[in-house]
């Protein structure tokens, strides 16, 4: 243990002097972790976003085969029949945690890019308890859209990344006039990609007669497949339930920048770890004769085979550092945006999980990259060590 | 040609290390290849469309559906020559993974619009003999297996019928684009009669999701597509009309920007692992000073002993990606048609370009330690170890 010591530290402390040959490890390992957190705090921004959405133990019920709300509809005459589904919560008040809302989108420029790009902005009709259970909902400027008006509440996020939506602008939607009214915060969920306003007056203001989802409240010892055997039992209805932790996950577009994200990173990782094996390797026959003399001097095979190991991840690690670091200075703070039906935004963090991520492949690289040559050094023998010119 | 083989010795001195370097060149030119791909594959997409098309959608919704009413006051519009209604049907065969681009459309009206669409007069005949007629694109058509005469069975992701089924079942009358010089886009796609999907709806009838339209003169496409939407505005059904190359754009940029990240990525890749592969290249080269030296006073010149060292370095990168370039090329039918759009090739132009990367990258790695090499005195040179 000692011996390993000693021979680490002095490898480590040589490293100064090898500089031009490190810093290759460094820089290879950091530009993968650079590309891979860099793809992974958008991914994650955008699933953190849609999980603060889901509210534990609500499902949403769409009409069957909808894949997203803004397809779906349900008509006002399947109502009663839903409510009197068997398996809804009821809440201290003993009313029924039966939620109606109405989504429909409106095309805006989008003021997040250099060039006029238009973008879909989610508008979702909400009654007053569908507002009552938002999570973390907190006006930040201007007032509550009133009930039966033409008013809109925008959320901050798409305030900043539209034109034409700010308090106090008008709106035209289907030959209508909407008023920007208030500014809102949600808990960092995705409402603050939409725009709210009154049921009633939203779906008034569509010609809209059907609903597009309703949430409900499942009693604690109902499961949805139980649940949705009971919409299924009643031919009024052509309905399914989804937990909405569920729902936002299958609307999750999160998922394919993750698999390109991971793709990328793979293949340019077993780039950087042939590099990295080839520095290693160099380290390795650049001291053949003091690895061999320090054989020779009784430190252990294991001991010297181990310090370059250690030595490759130290590099690796450091490089990870820089590859976050590099992410950080890039996207710490700034909005994604994407969407196809309707924009969805997040800001951007380099979370704990996607630093350790980084970290973690930073070492992998490390490993990978020094177990061969840490091998070879274990497997020199002395004596051709000690003869070796080089 | 005749020091080849002292250059293939050079490569061969240290194989493994020469391999390692290799294969970082390499990953890093199938990264280069498919990514290159991808943005060429959308700029050829791009050309593709049309500036005398233009498409008229709700300015709700690219999906929203708009009342088919429109179709007669679009048509009235000064310039415009044509106009096909088409209603979208995202659909899916068997299971909701195998998803359909269906269309149901005026097959008239839409070979008028899209003469891209290769039907013989013949078939377009059959095709309109029966209500429930379909044309399959050959892709589409070899994907699933589908001949001419299959009864086919499309499930809609959100349409339903009068008896609340969701399930259309389309003959298959013709298959178009089938001709390896035909739009490959389209021949990913069916098409079948608005009237047989309007008259079996329970919803939204006598409603479509966007007109073609096309004009008479590409360079009034903004003048037309203003007089298009001036017709609606104010309406409930406003509409948005831009050209297809500008649908298209807007599109790409909405969902993100693609463009900057595919170019972020590659500048991260290819800086990331050249830098790896030419520090070892040079590494390598500064290591056999001695060498040189030796050549040096046997009397090769300096423009020799540098042609070796970058003719080791120039050929060592462009092999690597020659079969970096070409594993890209293999793998790209597949990627692109992941994405959706079946039937585009990598461009050729992404081949110049890496091997242009190659050829500059070979040079760079071999520049400082030829320049070394010119200054240094055969003396010298034999006395380092």
């Amino acid at each position: 243990m000692r011996q390993l010591l000693s021979i680490t530290l002095t490898n480590l402390m040589s490293i100064p002097r090898r500089w031009g040959m490190s810093i290759v490890v460094i820089i290879g390992v950091a530009g993968v972790v650079a590309v891979l957190t860099s793809v992974m705090t958008m991914s994650f921004g955008l699933t953190e976003t849609a999980k603060k959405s889901a509210r534990e133990g609500w499902a949403i019920i769409l009409r069957k085969g909808a894949f997203a709300e803004s397809v779906s509809a349900i008509p006002r005459d399947s109502i009663v029949a839903l409510e009197s589904t068997p398996g809804i919560a009821r809440d201290a008040d003993g009313e029924l945690a039966f939620e109606r809302q109405y989504v429909t989108t409106i095309r805006q420029p989008r003021s997040d890019l250099d060039e006029q790009v238009m973008g879909s902005v989610l508008v979702r009709g909400l009654s007053d308890r569908g507002l009552a259970e938002l999570d973390g909902f907190e006006l930040i400027e201007g007032q509550l859209f009133t009930p039966g008006k033409r008013e809109l509440v925008v959320g901050v996020l798409t305030r900043d990344n539209y034109q034409g939506v700010g308090l106090g602008d008008e709106v035209l939607h289907k030959g209508a006039n909407w008023q920007v009214v208030g500014v809102f915060r949600a808990n960092g969920s995705a409402v603050e990609s939409e725009m709210l306003g009154d049921l009633t007056a939203v779906m008034a203001g569509m010609n809209s007669t059907a609903f597009s989802s309703v949430r409900v409240q499942l009693q604690p010892d109902v499961t949805i497949e139980a649940f949705n055997e009971s919409l299924e039992a009643d031919p009024r209805v052509k309905v399914e339930a989804k937990w909405e932790a569920d729902y936002v996950n299958s609307a999750d577009t999160g998922q394919l920048i993750e698999i390109v994200a991971y793709t990328v990173s793979v293949i340019m990782a077993i780039g950087a770890v042939f590099g990295a094996l080839n520095v290693m390797y160099m380290a390795v026959s650049a001291r053949t004769r003091e690895i061999a003399t320090l054989r020779a001097l009784g430190f252990g095979g294991m001991a010297v085979g181990v310090s370059v190991l250690i030595e490759a991840m130290v590099l690796a690690v450091i490089g990870a550092g820089v590859g976050l670091l590099i992410t950080t200075l890039l996207f710490q703070g700034s909005t994604f945006t994407t969407g196809q039906l309707a924009s969805i935004s997040t800001v951007l963090r380099v979370s704990p999980e996607v630093a350790t991520l980084g970290l973690l492949w930073g070492c992998a690289m490390g490993f990978i990259g020094g177990l061969l040559p840490a091998v070879r050094a274990v497997r020199m023998r002395i004596v051709d060590g000690l003869r070796s010119e080089l | 040609m005749k020091y080849f083989s002292l250059v293939l010795a050079g490569l061969r001195r240290r194989l493994l290390r020469t391999v390692l370097t290799g294969v970082s060149i390499f990953v890093a030119f199938v990264l280069l290849g498919v990514t290159s791909g991808v943005t060429a594959g959308f700029d050829q997409a791009l050309e593709l469309m049309s500036d005398a098309r233009l498409r008229v959608l709700s300015r709700a919704n690219i999906i929203e559906p708009m009342p088919m009413a429109h179709l007669q006051r679009i048509e009235q519009v000064e310039g415009v020559s044509s106009v096909s209604p088409i209603a979208i049907f995202p659909a899916y065969y068997q299971e909701p993974i195998n998803n359909v681009s269906a269309a149901g459309l005026d097959i008239d009206a839409m070979i008028g619009v899209f003469p891209e669409i290769a039907l013989s007069a013949d078939e377009i005949a059959q095709l309109k003999s029966s209500r429930t007629g379909a044309t399959v694109g050959k892709t589409l058509a070899d994907r699933y297996g589908w001949k001419v005469g299959d009864r086919v069975p499309l499930t809609s992701y959100f349409m339903a019928q009068e008896d609340g089924s969701n399930t259309w079942t389309l003959d298959i009358m013709t298959i178009h684009n089938d001709d390896p010089g035909d739009e490959e886009l389209l021949a990913g796609e069916i098409y079948f009669h608005y009237d047989y999907l309007n008259e079996s709806r329970s919803q939204n009838k006598d409603t479509v999701n966007m007109f073609l339209v096309v004009i008479d003169d590409p360079e009034q496409a903004g003048v037309v597509s203003e007089q298009i939407d001036a017709l609606f505005r104010n309406s409930s059904d406003e509409t948005q009309t831009m050209n297809e190359k500008q649908f298209l754009t807007n599109q790409m940029r909405s969902v993100g920007d693609l463009g900057t990240f595919i170019a972020g990525v590659q500048f991260a890749v290819m800086f990331t692992l050249l830098f790896v592969a030419g520090s070892t290249m040079t590494q390598s080269v500064r290591e056999r000073t001695n060498e040189f030296g030796v050549f040096k006073a046997l009397g090769f010149t300096d423009h020799q002993v540098a042609g070796f060292v970058a003719g080791e370095s120039i050929l060592l990168c462009v092999i690597a990606a020659v079969v970096g370039l070409g594993l890209a090329a293999l793998v790209f039918p597949a990627i692109f048609g992941g994405l959706g759009l079946g039937g585009i090739n990598m461009d050729s132009s992404v081949w110049v370009l890496g091997l242009g990367t190659a050829v500059v990258l070979g040079l760079a790695v071999a520049v400082l330690p030829v320049s070394a090499l010119y200054r240094l005195s055969v003396v010298d040179a034999l006395r380092r170890s």
